[in-house]
């Protein structure tokens, strides 16, 4: 089956989907209607420019290129996660861009030479869309499992420090939160890979059905990308809460969150 | 000298005016080996960071605190917190059993189990505790009861200087004059150097010792417990 390509009328139609939306807006007074229209607007824009980014990578077959491009999207995503965080953000960046980088980057690596083996072992078809799945997850996982931290350091500050008076070290006290993080981390994974498929379609696999690819190659590649999302999340986060729970701490073993004096 | 202050003093920047002002300011003094000391003062006026100064939760911003008269900065952290430890005034038990908390330090330690048994049973019998309290869940002592789990929690440990905040704070004054009683005896038995803080001057001559007045984060005052000046 050849994909279809939508034309621009085609294209211009699917806007008819949120007028209604956009009207329902307006009848019901919801307050949203202008937010509606920045984020149809955004949604249109940045799918475009990155559909012709990604077209132009492609066509210059450049492994450098594709470097670029891809610490570009690493780069933004360890920002978004350190924005998130709301805690200055020279204290975070550094921890989760490293956690990021390493975690996506061994996803990729791995997944690209040992599993996918493309001809061309850049091939920017394969590895573009693979590292934004991955970063995308890294991302979120970073964020999740710093926040779970330092609210778990917060929280707890008086049995903390009641720990650290009787002698015990940064990394005895953080080992049990530092697993509570990591458990905390990996449950929407666990629940995700329990009804993929069930409930609805992946998007890479509707993606792939859409653009005429065998249902069964398309389920073949999910399972690759439920498993390595798995291990990104899994990696990144682990990554995240040792290295951000060390930085708690001063070498003299006193407990300072970022922020404070 | 077992613990010496110079000039010590502790600043904070309010984080929402950027205001600073002192916690502690310009303090000095001394104690031996095996002394007691009573820190008396309003709330406020800097006992708890004194206290945190000592066990090297924060740091000072003037002066310096020596130890067996190295600077406490120079000493390796975990000797430090060997030598010497702090009973918060919330006695800040965790979760588990009574046994579990007085465990604690001495598993940090590495102790053999079985000397680790022994200790903890003496520390309990030191502190009043009960032996049928040892396997007790903590949610289920009193306020008094945690206070007295949280001191054999420390004595486990065995420091050479004990450092209590506010111990008597939670008791009523029966079970804070046993207390009090406890600790002058067991900084005898132990040759252990006590400091407490307490807002109520009726323990300071029991405990004996010296003590210090502070008010508004500096020192008005210092000498034998029994001189202690009335509240004016």
């Amino acid at each position: 089956m050849e994909a279809i390509n939508p034309s621009w009328t085609d294209l211009s139609r699917s806007l008819g989907l949120i007028g209604v939306v956009l009207g329902l807006s307006v009848w019901q007074r919801l307050g949203v209607t202008q937010d509606l229209l920045v984020a149809t607007l955004r949604t249109v824009v940045q799918l475009l420019l990155v559909g012709l980014i990604l077209k132009s990578v492609f066509e210059l077959e450049s492994a450098w290129a594709e470097l670029g491009i891809l610490l570009l999207m690493g780069s933004i995503a360890a920002l978004e996660a350190a924005n998130r965080l709301g805690v200055p953000l020279l204290q975070s960046l550094p921890t989760l861009a490293g956690a990021i980088f390493l975690a996506s980057g061994l996803t990729l690596v791995y997944v690209m030479q040992v599993i996918i083996h493309p001809p061309i072992w850049y091939d920017p078809h394969y590895v573009i869309p693979v590292a934004g799945m991955v970063l995308g997850n890294a991302m979120n996982a970073a964020a999740l499992s710093a926040e779970r931290l330092y609210a778990t350091l917060q929280t707890l500050r008086p049995e903390i420090e009641a720990r650290l008076v009787l002698g015990a070290s940064p990394s005895q006290v953080c080992a049990p939160h530092v697993r509570t993080a990591l458990r905390a981390g990996l449950i929407p994974t666990i629940n995700s890979m329990m009804v993929v498929g069930v409930v609805s379609l992946p998007g890479a696999m509707t993606g792939q059905i859409l653009a005429g690819a065998d249902p069964t190659v398309a389920a073949k590649y999910q399972i690759v990308v439920m498993l390595m999302l798995a291990f990104t999340n899994a990696v990144t986060a682990l990554l995240v809460t040792s290295m951000l729970s060390r930085r708690c701490f001063t070498p003299a073993w006193q407990l300072r969150l970022p922020g404070e004096p | 000298m077992l613990l010496r202050l110079e000039q010590v003093g502790r600043q904070v920047r309010q984080p929402a005016t950027g205001e600073v002002h002192w916690l502690l300011k310009d303090l000095s003094f001394g104690l031996a080996a095996g002394e007691c000391l009573s820190i008396v003062g309003p709330s406020g006026a800097g006992k708890t960071t004194l206290l945190r100064l000592l066990v090297r939760l924060e740091e000072p911003t003037q002066g310096q605190i020596f130890l067996e008269e190295t600077p406490l900065s120079a000493w390796p952290i975990q000797s430090l917190r060997q030598r010497l430890t702090l009973v918060f005034q919330e006695g800040r038990l965790f979760a588990g059993s009574v046994r579990e908390n007085l465990a604690y330090g001495l598993q940090l330690r590495g102790w053999p189990q079985a000397k680790l048994e022994l200790q903890l049973s003496e520390s309990a019998v030191q502190a009043g505790l009960p032996p049928e309290w040892l396997d007790r869940p903590v949610e289920q002592l009193s306020g008094g009861q945690r206070q007295q789990v949280a001191l054999a929690r420390a004595l486990c440990v065995e420091p050479a200087l004990l450092l209590l905040d506010e111990p008597t704070a939670n008791l009523d004054s029966q079970k804070a004059a046993q207390l009090i009683e406890m600790l002058a005896q067991l900084s005898q038995q132990r040759s252990m150097a006590v400091i407490l803080t307490t807002h109520q001057r009726q323990w300071v001559s029991q405990l004996g010792g010296r003590a210090l007045l502070l008010q508004a984060g500096q020192l008005t005052w210092q000498g034998a417990a029994e001189a202690l000046p009335d509240e004016r």
